[in-house]
């Protein structure tokens, strides 16, 4: 099977190209990138052919899949023409910028048969995972409210541009815990309300964010979206759910396996994980959806679903009060 | 000597007759509670007079200093009379349960020459005033986020089981949230308004949780989780993290424990996390609280710093009520 990378805009291509180089039967065999220095010196290290124009690139027969890891705003193109060339896509998340190229991008991929996955990797931690299988078996009873963060360091580049990004930091940081959030619950969010503001850098996007959202039975939850880990912090930042219920409590830090590394050479603490590669086991999935022709873990629809959220959260800010989905178009 | 005369000898009474016992110039004159018998055994280590009714103890000529440790419902009034009837007064958080008997101590607390402080202990805890003393230097630069979060389980076996009635309690987001609430403002200044979500009027019994986002007019803001869900026995869990332009405090109370001790047992084994100090939080309260009179100065916490976390809080729960967000910062 033959795959092709849309775009290393997003650091996540990287990731995800490591992670196809192990699947024995995948050959990552082109790229694109309007980047052509970035472009070529990543062709050259990965071995691939390069097209500056991701159109030329899916002219080719030979591709059977493509990851698209451009900028938030130009998902919705690459997605829709990739499909129109009978390719199965990958698109890193949030799946777009507004409800109507999502709509459009989930219609043409239906369309064309193609598979179309959103890159949640979070689903696929077994840590996550675990916690599903405890709520599905009911060991924890009725639940009642998620406290939830997907903190992170800010980003720069074209993440803080709106035009390509979307938003900030809760059009970034909104959509994987919500995804997780609808997966475990079965159930839509219903009210969202927020709080967003640029305090901590000096930037033209919202760098923090506290978005709450009532679900549709009642579960509330809040996620807090910021760009708020210091340059120092040892880590890139984190996804935590704590979940509370009838039953008991539980505390999901899906980034807390690591070994902490005092570095003299840079004076310097990092946190390094060892844990199960997430973007691994997703980009296995994909590939076995497409190789056994079964749905997709992660659906166009759960990351419109998600995105919605941090879209409504923007709104609300606006209209200081909580927002009712679903959102018109 | 300063005599001091306790109303309510429950849980917080208990600590604060304890706390008071360790003051040399002080000594407790007089233990009330409505239940004679806890007044009589807490009466009996400290070798004091009881009494059963909270005015019978203001009144009394020979003390100088009435401590109240009853339900929150019932602070307001007794602290009027006893700053009425000349007597300093302590009274533990929160200051009163609704907005108006909070202004009309105030008021009162304006016209009497004694002194009058609400117990918001979480400013004598080290690992909180630490941080505040940090930030004030300038440690994480402009402060302007914090995470927030307490709680363990529900506090059960309580007089007449008033913590769950939301009209005397107020719940977990009145009730426990007022520590955080008071500790943000001292940080933060002022709030403008909240949002928050929780079971509070759920009516789920003895399970109460709540999650409140604050917005401050510095434009700082704060989320906090407050949880009287947990299951019973389990220890309470305390953290924050507080952020800044230059960096980021945070602070965990299950990874800051110095001291894990697991002991074999007859029939069970058991596991304990603690992190000993020598100086007790609700002491240094007592002590400042003395000290405020011997030296006539005006105690840290004021009328208005407990006015204003009693507002945040009741905004929270007016919020969870009507899933709106709710302004504060009236005029009292
Ligand atoms: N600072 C803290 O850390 C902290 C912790 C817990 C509670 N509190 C506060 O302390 C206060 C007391 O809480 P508690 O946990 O000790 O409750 P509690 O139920 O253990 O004690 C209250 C006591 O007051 C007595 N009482 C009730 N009505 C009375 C009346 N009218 N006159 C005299 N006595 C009366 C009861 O018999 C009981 O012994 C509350 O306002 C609570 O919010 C503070």
């Amino acid at each position: 099977m033959k795959g092709a990378i849309l775009s290393f805009a997003h650091i996540h291509a990287f990731s995800y190209i490591e992670c196809l180089k192990r699947i024995p039967e995948v050959e990552v065999s082109a790229i694109a990138d309007e980047d052509e220095d970035r472009g070529k010196s990543i062709a050259s290290r990965f071995n691939t052919r390069y097209y500056r124009d991701y159109q030329d690139l899916l002219k080719s027969e030979d591709i059977d899949f493509v990851v698209v890891c451009s900028e938030n705003a130009k998902h919705k193109d690459m997605v829709i023409a990739s499909a129109q060339a009978g390719k199965h896509i990958l698109c890193e998340k949030p799946i777009s910028t507004d409800i109507k190229s999502a709509k459009e991008m989930i219609e043409t991929t239906n369309r064309y048969g193609v598979q179309f996955q959103i890159a949640f990797p979070v689903r696929f931690s077994p840590i996550v995972r675990r916690v599903k299988n405890m709520i599905d078996n009911g060991e924890f009873g009725k639940i009642f409210a998620f406290n939830c963060t997907n903190h992170g360091k800010m980003p720069g580049g074209w993440f803080v541009d709106k035009s390509l990004a979307g938003g900030g930091a809760i059009m970034d940081h909104t959509v994987h815990v919500m995804d997780i959030l609808r997966w475990y619950l079965g159930c839509e969010a219903e009210y969202v309300y927020a709080e967003g503001d640029t305090l901590l850098h000096n930037i033209p996007s919202d760098d923090v964010g506290l978005v709450s959202v009532t679900f549709e039975n009642g579960i509330f939850a809040t996620i807090d979206t910021s760009w708020s880990r210091p340059k120092s912090f040892p880590i890139w930042g984190d996804v935590n759910i704590y979940m509370t219920a009838e039953k008991g409590a539980v505390e999901i830090e899906v980034f807390n396996q690591n070994l902490s590394l005092y570095n003299d050479k840079t004076m310097s603490v990092s946190w390094l994980g060892w844990g199960s590669n997430m973007d691994f086991l997703m980009v296995k999935s994909f590939i076995s959806s497409i190789k056994e022709n079964k749905p997709v873990e992660v659906t166009g629809y759960d990351g419109l679903k998600a995105m919605e959220v941090a879209l409504a959260a923007y709104r609300s800010i606006e209209l200081q009060e909580p927002v009712k989905l679903p959102l018109e178009e | 000597m300063l005599r001091v005369g306790i109303i309510g000898a429950g849980g917080m009474g208990k600590i604060h007759a304890d706390c008071w016992s360790k003051i040399k110039e002080a000594k407790i004159q007089v233990i009330c509670d409505i239940e004679k018998d806890k007044a009589e055994s807490l009466a009996k280590i400290y070798n004091t007079d009881t009494a059963t009714s909270s005015s019978d103890v203001i009144k009394r000529s020979d003390i100088d200093i009435v401590d109240i440790c009853t339900p929150t419902p019932f602070h307001a009034d007794d602290i009027i009379l006893a700053l009425k009837s000349g007597k300093h007064t302590i009274c533990e958080k929160p200051i009163a349960r609704t907005l108006e008997s909070a202004k009309e101590v105030i008021r009162v607390a304006k016209e009497v020459d004694v002194k009058f402080m609400t117990a918001h202990v979480l400013r004598f805890f080290p690992e909180f005033s630490t941080a505040k003393n940090l930030i004030d230097s300038g440690a994480i630069g402009i402060p302007r986020m914090a995470r927030m979060k307490r709680g363990g389980p529900y506090p059960v076996g309580k007089w007449n089981d008033w913590y769950s009635k939301v009209e005397m309690s107020g719940g977990c987001l009145v009730d426990t949230g007022v520590h955080d609430f008071d500790f943000l403002r001292w940080i933060f200044g002022d709030a403008e308004r909240v949002y928050a979500s929780a079971l509070t009027w759920k009516n789920i019994l003895h399970k109460d949780y709540g999650l409140a986002t604050i917005r401050f007019k510095s434009r700082a803001m704060a989320q906090v989780e407050i949880t009287w869900a947990h299951p019973p026995k389990t220890p309470m869990k305390v953290g924050f993290e507080l952020i800044g332009t230059e960096g980021m405090l945070t602070y965990d109370n299950y990874s800051s424990t110095p001291l894990r001790i697991m002991k074999e047992g007859e029939t069970f084994n058991t596991f304990s996390m603690e992190s000993p100090i020598t100086e007790d939080p609700y002491l240094g309260e007592i002590e400042h609280f003395v000290s405020c009179i011997k030296e006539n100065k005006e105690p840290l916490i004021t009328p208005e710093d407990a006015y204003r976390a009693l507002e945040i809080a009741l905004a929270c729960i007016e919020s969870a009520r009507t899933n709106r967000p709710v302004n504060v910062g009236g005029e009292i």
